[in-house]
């Protein structure tokens, strides 16, 4: 039997510090290959129904 | 040779679903496919699809509604305070490769319908990140599309996390762009 999907993650302490300073400016931390996959999903995603 | 994403067909998981010739070399991946996916998608906790390419099983996802709760930062020790802050989230609970489509981008097509189902998604509801809990040897694949590990300390797994919708407003010069995601 495989491992239990688990959800929620919590974040604490430093954890918590990063997570907050990412979610001030999270596109400092994208990168070439993530812009480029959100950019072919939004032309998909215009296209598609759930 | 790469496999192009236009090439790929996704279907949910169902019982009549072929899985024989799956071959993963992560065991829980294996195992979470043949004999538990089915049985958590029929009570409703997860959704898992199939990547195919020429009526193959070469793939498959599994996702979930998830929650990223970051607790309050006090100013005490000079850096500016946070709030307590919880964010709805989307969480790509397995993904795996059949061991004989590796470097096909068989992972990189999953990971843009994953996110083409998400921006469908957050047009129904909120959902402004997206999670995984990356083995160990995929958390390379995940850091070059932007995700940032979550936990200093993990255990078998990696938790990581992105904010997919700071790209999708550098990409939208103005607000009522995003408009075109909600039905």
């Amino acid at each position: 039997m495989a491992k239990p999907i688990e959800l929620g993650l919590v974040l604490e302490g430093e954890d918590a510090r990063e997570f907050h300073r990412y979610m001030e400016n999270p596109s400092k931390y994208d990168t070439p290959a993530g812009r480029d996959l959100v950019r072919r999903a939004a032309y998909l995603a215009e296209r598609t129904k759930l | 040779m790469n496999i192009p994403f236009e090439d790929m067909d996704f279907e949910i998981l169902h019982s009549g679903s072929n899985l024989s010739i799956f071959k993963c070399n992560e065991p829980d991946l294996y195992d979470f496919l043949t004999g538990d996916a089915l049985s958590s998608q029929t009570k409703r906790l997860s959704v898992t699809r199939l990547a195919m390419y020429n009526d193959h099983v070469v793939g498959f996802f599994t996702l979930v509604n998830d929650c990223i709760e970051a607790k309050a930062i006090e100013e005490s020790d000079g850096e500016p305070g946070y709030l307590y802050q919880k964010y709805p989230a989307i969480k790509i609970a397995r993904l795996a490769t059949h061991d004989d489509y590796r470097d096909r981008d068989v992972g990189t097509n999953m990971l843009l319908k994953i996110l083409v189902i998400t921006l469908r998604l957050s047009g129904y509801v909120g959902c402004r990140i997206m999670t995984v809990d990356s083995k160990p040897g995929a958390v390379g694949f995940y850091q070059k599309f932007g995700f940032k590990i979550a936990l200093r300390n993990y255990k078998d797994t990696v938790p990581m996390y992105k904010d997919y919708h700071s790209s999708l407003m550098g990409m939208c010069s103005d607000i009522s762009q995003l408009s075109q995601f909600q039905s």
